[in-house]
């Protein structure tokens, strides 16, 4: 008798049921209605890797039931894209979707999407586009991909530089930054752990000194 | 030059002319996903699909090294280290939850939410005042089902009533024992003691399991991600959002036979 046996629960019940004090449940008629699965039976998965299907004997066998790791076309590009730019990595991103259909509102046919923030996500998507419909090989349609990811990456930046200086001419003052903050606070850390360490020795001068050593010749 | 002095008339003429003038300037927000929208207005089971569940991050399991064999039949395959639960399975087992609650509903069943995760309080609150159930959201006491004369005795509480000036009062009475006709419990690992007393009283339950939880936990299980917050908002939301219905279908028929009845 396993300890958690809660699929069997009319089993259970109606050995209850068979007590004369033992009253008809409210949930009975609808548990009989639709039973719940009693044994959960391993399933044969697909292979997706023909060459698992070389094993023999138990490993096979044992195979059968194992999950297959899933493997899509988009992962040898997204993996050459972030090793070629690893600091795209670095920018922040919404991985939340607004409903399960948000590719549909994708047009792969150019770059830019209104609904969707640029990201090497991007350029994965059109280089798959590039090479579906204008029967392009991999290596050109990844290069004109990348060309123009850098292309818009270097718009934005020109964006946001005319936006910062007709902000600055219009009357706007940017303080200091975050990363600027934390340096400020970080050297302001490390210069008040200096002096109190400084005044900790000066106080263990004794504790720390060898008495042997004559600590009057190294003053002078 | 002083402004000329406005009747009130005229003032509100203005602001209705200014608020004409201004209400089609800026950008129509596309439809987009909001965490409190969801908990204050689920979507119903009709709107239920594969997209939904999706966008939820339901097909997402757990680690492949602390998985429980029994619920292979649940998982897709694994990726990133992690196994992915088949949507598929998830859309059938939650529809066989959605009818179960449909039936409990029916016969005017009492059904009780369970989450005692960090941010399920929300949720697991608004989905039982919208079934008409109970909630709980901290922690479970041992015994409340199996020793509920003790247990359920030493919570307190007496029963209020109006008096004749419609102020609420306290009397001697105190309410008696509750049992549940059906538990939805979010989280079953972190509840294994509500899984096994519902178990021991006979109480049919509903859970979420995910790739490291026994499937045999509960009467009805629900393969899909328990870590994700949006998943158990919307699971609860469903669930709660069909006995709703349900009460609601009822009191349809009530208010018809009402307006047949004699005067």
């Amino acid at each position: 008798m396993p300890k958690f046996n809660a699929n069997g629960l009319l089993r259970s019940f109606a050995a209850e049921m068979k007590k004369p004090w033992t009253a008809e449940s409210l949930w009975y008629e609808t548990v009989a209605k639709h039973p719940p699965t009693f044994q959960y039976a391993r399933r044969i998965v697909p292979l997706y890797d023909p060459n698992k299907v070389k094993s023999r004997g138990k490993r096979l066998r044992k195979s059968m039931y194992q999950p297959q790791e899933i493997q899509w076309p988009e992962d040898k590009l997204r993996k050459r894209f972030y090793r070629d730019h690893p600091w795209e990595l670095a920018r922040p991103q919404i991985i939340a979707e607004n409903d399960g259909n948000d590719q549909q509102y994708c047009d792969w046919s150019h770059m830019d999407q209104p609904r969707k923030a640029l990201s090497g996500e991007s350029v994965v998507q059109r280089t798959l586009w590039l090479i579906e419909n204008s029967n392009m090989p991999v290596e050109n349609a990844y290069d004109q991909a990348r060309k123009e990811f850098y292309h818009l990456r270097a718009e934005q930046e020109i964006q946001q530089r005319v936006a910062h200086d007709q902000a600055q001419a219009l009357g706007a003052v940017f303080t200091k930054s975050d990363l600027e903050l934390g340096y400020e606070m970080d050297q302001n850390a490390l210069n008040s752990w200096f002096d109190n360490a400084s005044q900790y020795a000066e106080a263990n001068r004794t504790k720390f000194t060898d008495p042997s050593v004559d600590i009057s010749k190294t003053t002078q | 030059m002083l402004s000329r002095k406005l009747s009130p008339e005229q003032l509100v003429a203005r602001r209705l002319k200014i608020r004409d003038w201004n209400h089609k300037i800026g950008a129509v927000v596309a439809p987009h996903y909001s965490p409190t929208l969801s908990i204050r207005n689920p979507a119903p089971p009709s709107q239920l699909s594969l997209p939904l569940l999706l966008s939820s991050g339901a097909h997402l399991g757990h680690s492949t090294s602390i998985w429980n064999p029994y619920t292979q039949p649940f998982i897709y395959g694994k990726r990133e280290g992690i196994h992915i639960i088949s949507l598929d399975q998830t859309m059938v087992y939650l529809r066989r939850a959605i009818s179960v609650v449909r039936s409990i509903a029916k016969e005017n069943g009492i059904i009780l939410f369970i989450g005692t995760r960090n941010g399920q309080k929300d949720s697991v609150v608004a989905a039982a005042k919208r079934a008409r159930g109970y909630h709980i959201f901290d922690r479970w006491l041992p015994g409340l089902l199996t020793n509920a004369r003790e247990v359920q005795g030493k919570l307190g509480g007496s029963i209020l009533c109006k008096d004749n000036r419609g102020k609420l009062i306290q009397t001697d009475k105190k309410p008696s024992y509750v049992f549940p006709d059906l538990m939805v419990i979010l989280n079953p690992l972190e509840n294994k003691s509500a899984c096994l007393e519902a178990q021991k009283t006979h109480v049919p339950t509903i859970g979420i399991i995910d790739t490291d939880a026994d499937p045999r936990m509960v009467t009805y299980p629900i393969p899909a991600n328990d870590d994700s917050l949006r998943c158990t908002d919307l699971i609860a939301g469903l669930l709660s959002r069909v006995a709703e219905q349900e009460y609601q279908k009822a009191n349809q028929a009530f208010e018809k036979d009402k307006f047949t009845l004699p005067l």
